[in-house]
């Protein structure tokens, strides 16, 4: 139950480490497609499948992380903009009867 | 604590990405040059029955008007390609993609060049063609190609030939990774000026090379059946001979002054040996005729002979002694033995076949510049880093994703997990 409480927060994290496990992968696979044989026909796929998709899933990986680090920081803002509002609307607020009361 | 623990962190992904960088750098190189090793094998034979090259010098600013192979045969064996043609005539590339050109930019159908059989692995790997005389076939495996071309036909007023034939291969053997090409050119009944006749010519080309050791070469020219207006005679390095001697013909003898009255000229072409392979020799037919308004006579030059093989072994997974060149195929009815000069015998054309060339011997100042192969050797053509260009950017496409995640983790680091480190 944390771990899905954990990936609905962390979603942006989580689809990180996802794409760049998955573009880890597919640069091995290919790079293993690549070497086993002489003749660009049969490497070009390889090179298209696990090179370029591998290199595009690493970059999606990278800015889903960045996405990640950047929501922890409005987070962060917000919380310090909400405790900010929290205290100026106290400050603001007219004192309770009783007090006003007891001043008077 | 808590910022301590983060430039830890950080100095640990610095290092990290560091150690990648490094060993990626270290690794490319190795990986290049360990796939250039194991796969550098080529191979390439290329043959004509005859060539044929036609020109008017001084003209027009274009001395050479045709350049055909006809028959021709070519094929080209390495780990970037297999492939191999067979054509009647030869009409060069930029003819060959005239049609879908042509096709392409008017919308309208436009046939492709009928008479040429082209394979390369994977697909296709087999092609033949058959038009009457002529028959034309090109095979191509993951390991090898061959080709063959058969055909013939009129050569214009000035000459013509009968049948003639080539052939080329080109195999690698993956077991010890030695590669034989072999080229083989065969014209019979070639006739030029009606005083001019050459019963055959056959001529092969044949290499061997194993990783490790030298190039084992072999070539041959054969020409049977010469005649000058009905006179046989034999034909030399050294110029015509009378059978059964060794004296080239002066100038001043009347076969030779036939063949000058005629425009005749006929040049012996040596053997040449490259690096990587051998020319074979060949004979080369010049016949001149009046043009009209041009300052020059026009010269047809028919080639014979000079079938090219080239190879380059490498590779291989166990070390043996490499094969011995495969023999050249003989057919037909001319000889093709490196017999003497058969004694003179009247009315009939006797066979006779040139001395063997010294291979080791300089290349004669007769020799035709350039030849008549158009594929150059792909062992010579081809830079060593080209070959696994392929894994090289497979590589560096690796690369630029550690460095793009490498990259984005020191952007998160810098520029926003330490700024807030609280």
């Amino acid at each position: 139950m944390e771990l899905m409480t954990f990936v609905r927060n962390q979603r942006d994290r989580v689809a990180a480490w996802l794409a760049i496990g998955l573009g880890v992968l597919a640069l091995v696979v290919g790079w293993f497609g690549v070497s086993g044989t002489p003749f660009p026909a049969e490497q070009l796929p390889y090179v298209v499948t696990g090179g370029l998709g591998g290199l595009f899933l690493l970059g999606i990986g990278a800015l889903l992380w960045l996405s990640a680090d950047l929501r922890d920081e409005w987070r962060k803002l917000d919380a310090i903009e909400q405790l900010l509002r929290s205290q100026r609307s106290d400050a603001a607020a007219p004192p309770p009867a009783s007090r006003r009361r007891q001043a008077a | 604590m808590r910022v301590m623990t983060r430039a830890a962190r950080l100095v640990a992904w610095a290092g990290l990405i560091s150690a990648l960088s490094i060993a990626v750098a270290v690794t490319v190189p190795r990986r290049v040059a360990a796939a250039a090793d194991g796969g550098v094998y080529s191979g390439v034979a290329s043959a004509d029955g005859v060539r044929l090259i036609y020109g008017v010098k001084g003209f027009v600013i274009v001395d050479t008007f045709a350049d055909l192979g006809a028959p021709t045969a070519q094929v080209s064996v390495s780990p970037i390609e297999s492939v191999g043609f067979a054509s009647l005539p030869y009409p060069g590339e930029t003819a060959l993609s005239a049609p879908g050109l042509v096709s392409g930019q008017t919308q309208a159908p436009v046939p492709d060049y009928p008479l040429i059989a082209r394979s390369q692995y994977p697909s296709p790997e087999k092609q033949s063609v058959g038009q009457g005389p002529v028959k034309l076939s090109s095979e191509s495996t993951d390991s090898s190609s061959s080709a063959t071309a058969v055909g013939g036909g009129d050569g214009g007023e000035a000459a013509s030939v009968g049948t003639a034939k080539a052939s080329a291969s080109s195999v690698h053997d993956e077991k010890t990774g030695s590669v034989t090409s072999i080229a083989m050119s065969d014209a019979e009944a070639f006739t030029a000026g009606g005083v001019f006749h050459i019963g055959r010519v056959l001529a092969s080309a044949s290499v061997t090379d194993a990783p490790g050791s030298e190039p084992k070469r072999k070539s041959d020219l054969a020409v049977t059946g010469v005649t000058i207006a009905g006179q046989t005679v034999g034909l030399t390095p050294a110029g015509f001979v009378l059978p059964g001697t060794t004296t080239p013909l002066p100038d001043s003898s009347p076969l030779v002054k036939a063949l000058a009255d005629h425009g005749i000229t006929v040049h012996y072409l040596a053997a040449e040996e490259t690096p990587t392979g051998v020319i074979a020799p060949g004979i080369e037919v010049e016949v001149e005729h009046p043009v009209p308004t041009a300052p020059q006579p026009g010269v047809a030059t028919y080639r014979f002979g000079r079938a090219a093989a080239f190879a380059t072994g490498a590779g291989g997974t166990a070390h043996i002694e490499a094969p011995q060149p495969v023999a050249v195929p003989s057919s037909g009815s001319g000889s093709s033995s490196a017999a003497a000069a058969v004694a003179p015998s009247a009315g009939t054309p006797v066979p006779y076949a040139a001395p063997a060339p010294d291979l080791s011997a300089p290349v004669s100042p007769t020799a035709a510049p350039g030849g008549p192969v158009e594929m150059k050797p792909v062992g010579a053509s081809i830079p060593q880093w080209d070959r696994s260009w392929i894994t090289a950017s497979y590589l560096l496409i690796a690369l630029a994703g550690a460095i793009a995640l490498g990259g984005a983790q020191l952007i998160r680091l810098l520029g926003v997990r330490m700024p807030w480190s609280s």
